[in-house]
C-alpha cells in the first residue's frame, strides 16, 4: 500500500480528535454526587419498620391513602439544619389538610441529639434516630438531605437531592397526584 | 546451561515437566468462596461495587459511612443465603448501574468487554499480515532468475580480467 | 516583594524561551550558525529563572510569609518540616512550577550535552520542541494558573497547610518530584523524535544517543510510579496499593509505550526496522505524560488525587491536541520515506518476541484507557452514568500479565533472525526445571488458584531464564557480566518478576476484617492474634492524634491512630503495619476509643508478601542504572551476530551436537562517538 503512513495516522488521528472532543464537552463541573442514578422512583417504597423517638411504632405501610415525605437528615449536617423550617411548614399545613405527611429518619446520628434538635426547632411529626437497620441503604440515600416523596398508593414518585422547600414538595405531589387539588394557603 | 544433547531425553524431559506443571495446577485449583458468610466474600463483592459518597474508591476499601453501611448490609444478606448476583442486583436495583464497577453484560455499557476482543482480533489479523508481507518480500527477492544476458555479462567480465584488466 | 520576585522569574524565564525558539528557527532558516549556538545561554537563563522562581516560593512557604496567596492557601505556620517544602507541590500551581523546573534542568542538560553540535539542525529542532514545551508551561505558571498572586492577610491569619493526606507520611517527599523527573524525562526523546520527522534524517543514530536519556526517564517513572503505590499503601487505611484509580492508570500509560519503546528500539538498532513504529512510541509516550497531567487536574474524572479545576484543563487539552495533530501529522507525511526494507524471518526470533511484547503492551495501555474514558464515553452517548472499576482492569491485565510473563522467559535466550524449537528445547531445560521447583514449592506452602499458580509457574520460569544469561554473562566477564544493557535488562526483569510474584499473593492470599474490641480483648485473622491494649491521645503541632496499642502474636506492640487535622478538622487514619519478609500486618483504626465508647473499631489485614513489591521496585530501577552503564565496548562489525539464514540452505543447523553460537547479546552495540 502506497501511502499506509498516512492511511493510519488518518485514522489515529480521527480517534485522537474524537477523544479531544469527548474531553471538551465531558461535565467537568457537574459535582458527580448530584448526579443521580437512583432507581427507586416508580418503585413500591421501600418499608421501614421502627420505633420512633416517642415510643411509637411506624410503618410506611400505615400511611397508605396519604402522602408521605420520608426525609434523611443528620444534626450535623448544615443543609439540612437550613431545611427544617420548611419541612416544619409543610407539616403544619398538611397536618391541618390532613393529606400528607412527614417523617425523619436520621443518619448516623444520636437519638439524644436528634431529641434536642428537634425540641430546639420544632417539628411535629415522626422521627426515627436509632437506624440500626440503614433504612438509609433500603432507599439508597448518597448524600445528605434526601427526601422522597411517596405518593397515597406507597409508590415513591420522586427524589429529592438536597434541601427542599414546601412549594417544591406541593409543586411535585399537584403535578403527580390524583385529582386532589390541594390549594394551601401560603405561609 | 544447555539442556541435554540428546534429542530423546530432551523430549522426554520436556514432556515430563509439563505433566508436573499440569498435575501441580491442578491439584491447586480452588474457586473464590461465591457462598457462605465469610469475611473474604465479604471483600470480594464490596471490591465489585463503588463508594458513592467518595471519589473513585470501591465500597471494599473505602471507610466512609456509606461503605460501612454497605458492607453491613451485604453481610445480612449473605446470612439469608443469597447468591452474588442476587446481592450485587440488589444493590444496583436502588443505586443504579453506577454502583457497580464490572460494567453489566448489556446496552453500551458492554462495549467495554467487547472492543478489547476486537482489538485483539484486529492486532492479531494484522500481524499475520505483516507476516505474510515479510515472507512475500523475502521469497520475491530470493527468486531472481538468472538470464542469458547476464551469463554474457558475467563472462565477458571475466574475460577482462584473465587478460589483466 | 515575593510575588514580584517570583513573577518576574518567570517572565524572565518566558522571554528567554520565546527568544530561544525564534532564534533558532531564524537560524534554521538562514543557515546562520551564529544564531543556532543560541539555545546554551538561552537555555541557562530559563533554568536561573525557573530556580529563581522555586527559590521564592521555597523561601516564601518556609518562612510562611501569607502575603504571597498560595502561601496563604496551602500553607501554614504549623506544617512540619519537611512537610512545608513538599507543599509547593501540594496544589495545582506549585506543581506546574515544579514540572516547569524540571523541565528547564533537562533542556539545560540538553544543551550541555549536545554543546558541540548545537549547529546541527537536528540538534536545533530538538532544543525548539525543548524550548517550545518550556515556554508552554512557563505561560501556565504566569497566565493561566499563576503561581505568584498577592494577598493581603489579615493579621493573625494562619493558613490551613496543605491537605492532610498529603501530611501523613513522608513519601509526598519523594513520589511527585520522581514521578515528574520520569515524566518530564520523556520529553527528550519525544523533542529528537520530532527534529528527526522535521528535518527528514530518521536514518541516523540520534536514537541510540538519546538512549540513555529515555532510560533515566523510563527509572524515574518506575521509581515514581512504585513509591506513589507504597504511599498509597501506608495511608490508604484498607492495605491496597493500586485502585485503578484513573490518575494511577494515567502514570501507567507513558511507563506502558516507554517499556514497549525500550525494546523495540532494539530491534530498529539490530535490524534498522520498526522506525515509524519507534517514532510512533516516543511520541505516544509524551503525549500520554501531557493527557495524564491534563486528566488530573481538569476535573473530568473523579479521583482521589485529582487537583481543583479551572481554566487549566482547557488550556492542557489544547496543548495535548495540538502535539498530537502535529506529530500525528509528521509521521504521515515521513512515514513512507522511513520504511526499511528489512523483514522479521520468523515470529520465532528475539524480533518477533519483541513484536509480541509491544503489541501486548500497547493492547494493555488501550485498554486501560478505554476503561478511563468509557464512562465519558457512555455520558455523551445516552447520559447514562456507569463506572468501570478495579474488577474490569484485573480481569484484562491478567492475561495480558501471564503472556508477557511467559515472553520474559522465552524471549532472553532466542536468537535474532531465527529459532527452532531444538534450540530452544535446550536453552530453556534449565529454567523449565526452575519453574517446576518453584510451582511445587507454591502448591507446597499452601498457595491455590489456577492462575495464581500459573502466574508463580510462569515467574519462575521467567526468573530461570534471567538466572541463565546471568550466569552465563558472569561467567565470561566477571563483574562486567551484570551491566550493559543485555544484563542491567535481565536485572529489571528480575525485579519485575519479583513484583509479579507479590502481586499475585497479596492479590489472592489476603485475609481481613473488621473487629469492635474492648480493652484486652483478642482477635484472630489470618493466623495471628491481635490484642487491644490500650489508648491514648497526643497533641501536636498540626494535628490531634488518638492512638490505640494493639499486640500483635503476643510479642510487638504497634500503634495505629486517628489522625485530626485542627484547621481543617479533618480526620484521617493513619495505619500501622509490622513487616516481615513473608507477611504484613496491616493495622488501621475505623473509630477510635471516645471519652463514653471506650472500644475501637479496627480493620486488620494480613497480606502477604508486601514488602517484596518495595524491593522489587528497588531492583528494577538498580537494573536500569546497571544497564546504563556501557558494555565491553564495540563489537568487531565482522562478527557472525546470528545463525545465517538462506533460502537454499536447511534451517536446521546440521551439527546438532555443537554449541549453538550464544546471542551476542550482552555486547553493547552503541555507537560511543558521534556521529558527523
Amino acid at each position: 500500500m502506497k501511502h499506509r503512513s498516512a492511511l493510519i495516522a488518518g485514522v489515529v488521528g480521527v480517534v485522537a480528535v474524537a477523544l479531544i472532543v469527548l474531553f471538551l464537552t465531558a461535565d467537568i463541573d457537574g459535582n458527580p454526587l448530584d448526579t443521580d442514578t437512583n432507581q427507586l422512583v416508580g418503585k413500591p417504597a421501600p418499608a421501614i419498620d421502627a420505633t420512633d423517638t416517642e415510643g411509637r411504632p411506624f410503618a410506611v405501610s400505615d400511611y397508605r391513602g396519604r402522602w408521605l415525605l420520608v426525609n434523611f437528615f443528620a444534626t450535623w449536617c448544615a443543609p439540612c439544619i437550613k431545611e427544617h423550617p420548611e419541612l416544619v411548614a409543610f407539616s403544619e399545613a398538611h397536618s391541618r389538610l390532613g393529606d400528607a405527611s412527614v417523617v425523619s429518619v436520621a443518619y448516623n446520628d444520636e437519638p439524644d441529639l436528634v431529641n434536642e434538635f428537634f425540641e430546639r426547632n420544632g417539628g411535629d411529626w415522626a422521627v426515627i434516630a436509632d437506624d440500626k437497620s440503614d433504612f438509609s441503604i433500603d432507599y439508597a440515600v448518597v448524600g445528605l438531605p434526601e427526601s422522597y416523596l411517596v405518593d397515597p398508593d406507597g409508590i415513591i414518585v420522586h427524589k429529592f437531592i438536597g434541601g427542599i422547600t414546601k412549594a417544591e414538595v406541593e409543586a411535585v405531589m399537584a403535578d403527580q397526584g390524583p385529582a386532589t387539588t390541594t390549594t394551601v394557603a401560603p405561609s | 546451561m544447555n539442556g541435554p544433547a540428546s534429542r530423546r531425553t530432551r523430549l522426554l524431559g520436556w514432556a515430563g515437566a509439563l505433566v508436573a506443571v499440569v498435575v501441580l495446577v491442578g491439584l491447586g485449583a480452588r474457586t473464590t468462596p461465591t457462598s457462605g458468610t465469610s469475611e473474604d466474600r465479604v471483600y470480594a463483592l464490596a471490591g465489585q461495587m463503588k463508594c458513592l459518597q467518595c471519589l473513585g474508591e470501591s465500597v471494599a476499601g473505602s471507610q466512609a459511612d456509606i461503605a460501612v453501611k454497605m458492607r453491613t448490609e451485604i453481610r445480612a444478606q449473605m446470612r439469608k443465603g443469597r447468591t452474588d448476583d442476587e446481592i450485587l442486583s440488589s444493590f444496583a436495583d436502588t443505586y443504579g448501574q453506577r454502583v457497580l464497577l464490572n460494567p453489566s453484560g448489556d446496552g453500551v455499557a458492554s462495549l467495554v468487554w467487547v472492543i478489547p476482543v476486537v482489538i485483539a482480533g484486529l492486532g492479531t489479523v494484522g500481524l499475520a499480515l505483516a507476516f505474510a508481507r515479510w515472507r512475500r518480500q523475502r521469497n520475491d527477492a530470493g527468486t531472481t532468475e538468472v538470464t542469458d544476458e547476464d551469463r554474457a555479462l558475467v563472462d565477458a567480465a571475466l574475460a577482462d580480467g584473465a587478460n589483466g584488466g | 516583594m515575593s510575588v514580584a520576585l517570583g513573577n518576574a522569574a518567570i517572565t524572565l524565564g518566558l522571554v528567554a524561551c520565546i527568544i530561544g525558539v525564534g532564534t533558532l528557527v531564524l537560524g534554521i532558516r538562514r543557515g546562520d550558525e551564529k544564531l543556532l549556538i543560541w539555545s546554551r545561554p538561552v537555555s541557562t537563563v530559563a533554568l536561573v529563572a525557573a530556580v529563581a522562581a522555586v527559590g521564592v516560593m521555597q523561601i516564601a512557604l518556609l518562612t510562611n510569609d501569607t502575603s504571597v496567596k498560595y502561601v496563604a492557601d496551602e500553607g501554614s505556620k504549623r506544617t512540619p518540616f519537611p512537610f512545608d517544602i513538599a507543599t509547593m507541590w501540594s496544589a495545582l500551581e506549585g506543581s506546574i512550577l515544579l514540572w516547569g523546573l524540571l523541565l528547564t534542568i533537562f533542556t539545560a542538560a540538553v544543551a550541555a550535552k549536545f554543546r558541540r553540535r548545537l549547529t546541527d539542525p537536528l540538534v536545533a529542532w530538538a532544543m525548539v520542541v525543548m524550548l517550545t514545551v518550556t515556554g508552554f508551561f512557563f505561560t501556565l505558571m504566569l497566565a493561566v494558573a499563576p503561581v505568584f498572586r498577592s494577598f493581603d492577610a489579615p493579621v493573625g491569619f494562619d493558613g490551613p497547610g496543605p491537605n492532610p493526606l498529603l501530611q501523613n507520611h513522608i513519601l509526598v517527599a519523594f513520589h511527585p518530584p520522581l514521578l515528574y523527573l520520569g515524566y518530564v524525562g520523556f520529553t527528550v526523546p519525544f523533542a529528537f523524535a520530532i527534529a528527526a520527522l522535521v528535518t527528514g534524517r530518521v536514518g541516523e543514530g540520534w536514537l541510540a544517543e538519546t538512549r540513555r536519556w529515555t532510560l533515566f526517564a523510563w527509572g524515574f517513572l518506575t521509581a515514581g510510579i512504585v513509591l506513589g503505590a507504597w504511599w498509597s499503601y501506608e495511608v490508604s487505611g484498607w492495605g491496597g496499593y493500586w485502585a485503578w484509580d484513573p490518575v494511577e492508570n494515567a502514570s501507567i500509560l507513558p511507563w506502558l509505550t516507554g517499556t514497549a519503546y525500550i525494546h523495540s528500539v532494539m530491534v530498529q538498532e539490530r535490524r534498522g526496522m520498526l522506525r515509524v513504529w519507534n517514532l510512533t512510541l516516543v511520541v505516544a509516550t509524551f503525549s500520554l505524560t501531557i493527557l495524564g497531567t491534563f486528566l488530573a487536574r481538569s476535573g473530568v474524572v473523579e479521583s482521589v488525587h485529582a487537583f481543583s479545576s479551572g481554566s487549566i484543563g482547557p488550556t492542557l487539552l489544547g496543548f495535548f491536541a495540538f502535539i498530537v495533530v502535529a506529530s500525528i501529522g509528521l509521521i504521515g507525511w515521513r512515514g513512507d520515506r522511513l520504511r526499511s526494507p528489512g523483514a522479521i524471518d520468523s515470529p520465532l526470533s528475539r524480533e518477533g518476541a519483541f513484536l509480541a511484547n509491544n503489541v501486548l503492551l500497547g493492547a494493555f495501555a488501550f485498554v486501560i484507557l478505554l476503561g478511563t474514558v468509557f464512562p465519558l464515553i457512555v455520558e455523551a452517548v445516552n447520559d447514562d452514568r456507569m463506572s468501570v472499576g478495579a474488577p474490569f482492569f484485573d480481569r484484562m491485565a491478567i492475561p495480558i500479565g501471564l503472556v508477557l510473563l511467559f515472553l520474559m522467559a522465552v524471549a532472553p535466550v532466542l536468537p535474532w533472525r531465527s529459532a527452532s524449537t531444538d534450540l530452544l528445547s535446550k536453552r530453556l531445560w534449565w529454567p523449565l526445571w526452575a519453574s517446576v521447583v518453584a510451582l511445587g514449592f507454591a502448591v507446597a506452602v499452601g498457595a491455590r488458584g489456577v492462575t495464581s499458580l500459573l502466574g508463580f509457574w510462569l515467574a519462575g520460569f521467567a526468573a530461570g531464564s534471567v538466572a541463565r544469561q546471568l550466569t552465563l554473562a558472569t561467567r565470561r566477564q566477571g563483574w562486567r557480566g551484570l551491566v550493559g544493557r543485555a544484563n542491567g535488562g535481565m536485572v529489571v526483569h528480575l525485579g519485575v518478576l519479583i513484583i509479579s510474584v507479590a502481586l499475585v499473593a497479596s492479590q489472592s492470599y489476603t485475609k481481613q476484617g473488621e473487629f469492635t474490641l474492648e480493652r484486652g480483648e483478642t482477635v484472630r485473622v489470618g493466623g495471628h492474634t491481635f490484642e487491644y491494649l490500650s489508648s491514648s491521645v497526643v497533641e501536636l503541632s498540626n494535628r490531634r492524634e488518638l492512638r490505640s496499642k494493639i499486640r500483635i502474636d503476643g510479642e510487638d506492640v504497634f500503634e495505629p491512630s486517628m489522625n485530626q487535622y485542627l484547621s481543617t478538622g479533618m480526620s484521617i487514619a493513619r495505619p500501622s503495619v509490622k513487616v516481615t519478609p513473608t507477611t504484613d500486618l496491616y493495622l488501621s483504626i475505623t473509630r477510635p476509643a471516645s471519652a463514653d465508647r471506650p472500644d475501637i473499631r479496627v480493620r486488620i489485614v494480613v497480606e502477604p508478601l508486601i514488602v517484596w513489591l518495595w524491593i522489587g521496585g528497588f531492583v528494577m530501577v538498580a537494573g536500569t542504572v546497571l544497564s546504563a552503564f556501557p558494555g565491553r565496548g564495540r563489537r568487531n562489525p565482522l562478527d557472525p551476530v546470528s545463525s545465517p539464514i538462506g533460502h537454499d540452505r536447511d534451517p536446521e543447523p546440521v551439527a546438532a551436537d555443537e554449541p549453538e553460537p550464544e546471542p551476542d547479546a550482552d555486547v553493547d552495540t552503541e555507537p560511543e562517538g558521534v556521529p558527523a
